[in-house]
């Protein structure tokens, strides 16, 4: 392979997979933080 | 997988990869001071070729930084961009340095020696307590490098801090990027102890510097590395598969502990890489 080529496929490689896990991670951030209850229910008071 | 002559466990690497992505996720680093040295003690893997590798692996991590970056909006880009030059030139001469060491045939040595002095130096910053507590780490203050009288001077509102000698910060992108380029390393732990003690940035805002300068070198010191053979593209995306899940677990366990554990955990973990280097050092003298 030419040293050119194979040096860009170094570079873009890891690139577009650190795009790919940015975005992955994101929709898994953004799906957590839609399933969290909106209104939690108050914590049980156990005083006597 | 047979990285320059060495048969190499991809299992191994991925553990490994996944490892330092936890730590570099924990702390809030790139993760390639620890990376590099392993890949050479552990694996048996020349140091050349180690460094471009784990240059390499960082452009992805350094692609999610910067992207996280941008959303964020902390830090200080002037900065940055006033390292930036400086730091593409440093990297090139750094690769450059590599090769000749190689050439000369000592590179091994001459590098872990390097690396040893400069993890040492990490490290001892690490365990001294900042002055006026951690909460003077919170605000603006005109740190040492900040007061240097050497015009030009650059205001930096963001933070805000005024009458800053811009040759300082323009000769420091040279040295990081040198570094970056020698040793392999993001530079954001040498950078972050500088901006927060050396020019006296607030916390928040020395995370956030130079990730554009990290992105730049990672990038422009693949391409050196990569031109001179240094690069295995298969082990750099290997170690990114590992790295990259892991990092996200490990920022979300940073909440969890004080920064004052975090900062020692740091020191502790680089001082055990530094035991190692000097292990594999003894080793072959």
């Amino acid at each position: 392979m030419k040293s050119w080529l194979f040096a860009a496929s170094c570079v873009v490689l890891p690139a577009l997979w650190g795009v790919a896990m940015y975005f992955a991670f994101g929709a898994v951030e953004r799906r957590r933080k839609r399933l969290l209850p909106k209104d939690p229910p108050p914590p049980i008071d156990y005083s006597i | 997988m047979l990285v320059a002559g060495q048969e190499v466990s991809v299992i191994g690497l991925l553990a490994l990869g996944s490892a330092v992505g936890f730590v570099a996720g924990l702390f809030g680093i790139g993760g390639g001071f620890i990376l590099t040295p392993l890949l050479s003690v552990v694996f048996d893997i020349p140091l050349p070729v180690a460094i471009g590798s784990g240059l390499c692996q960082m452009v992805g991590t350094a692609t999610v930084a910067f992207l996280k970056h941008r959303k964020l909006g902390q830090g200080e880009p002037r900065f940055d961009w006033l390292m930036l030059a400086g730091a593409l030139l440093g990297v090139a001469a750094g690769a450059k340095v590599v090769a000749l060491l190689e050439l000369g045939g000592d590179a091994t040595l001459v590098l872990y020696v390097t690396y040893i002095v400069f993890l040492l130096g990490v490290a001892l910053t690490l365990l001294r307590p900042p002055r006026g507590g951690a909460d003077a780490l919170s605000v603006v203050r005109r740190g040492p490098l900040a007061r240097i009288e050497l015009p030009p001077y650059v205001d930096f509102p963001r933070l805000p801090l005024s009458r800053v000698p811009a040759l300082v910060v323009a000769y420091l992108g040279l040295a990081l990027g040198f570094l970056s380029g020698l040793l392999g390393v993001g530079g954001g732990v040498a950078l972050i102890p500088i901006t927060l003690y050396g020019f006296g940035f607030p916390i928040k805002h020395a995370a956030g510097t130079g990730i554009l300068v990290l992105f730049a070198t990672s990038v422009s010191g693949t391409v050196a590395h990569a031109r001179l053979g240094h690069v295995h593209l298969p082990l750099a995306l290997t170690l990114l598969a590992g790295s990259s899940i892991s990092a996200q677990l490990g920022a979300l366990a940073t909440h969890r502990l004080p920064v004052s554990v975090l900062r020692r955990g740091l020191a502790a973990l680089i001082l055990v890489t530094v035991a190692a280097l000097g292990w594999a050092l003894a080793r072959r003298l």
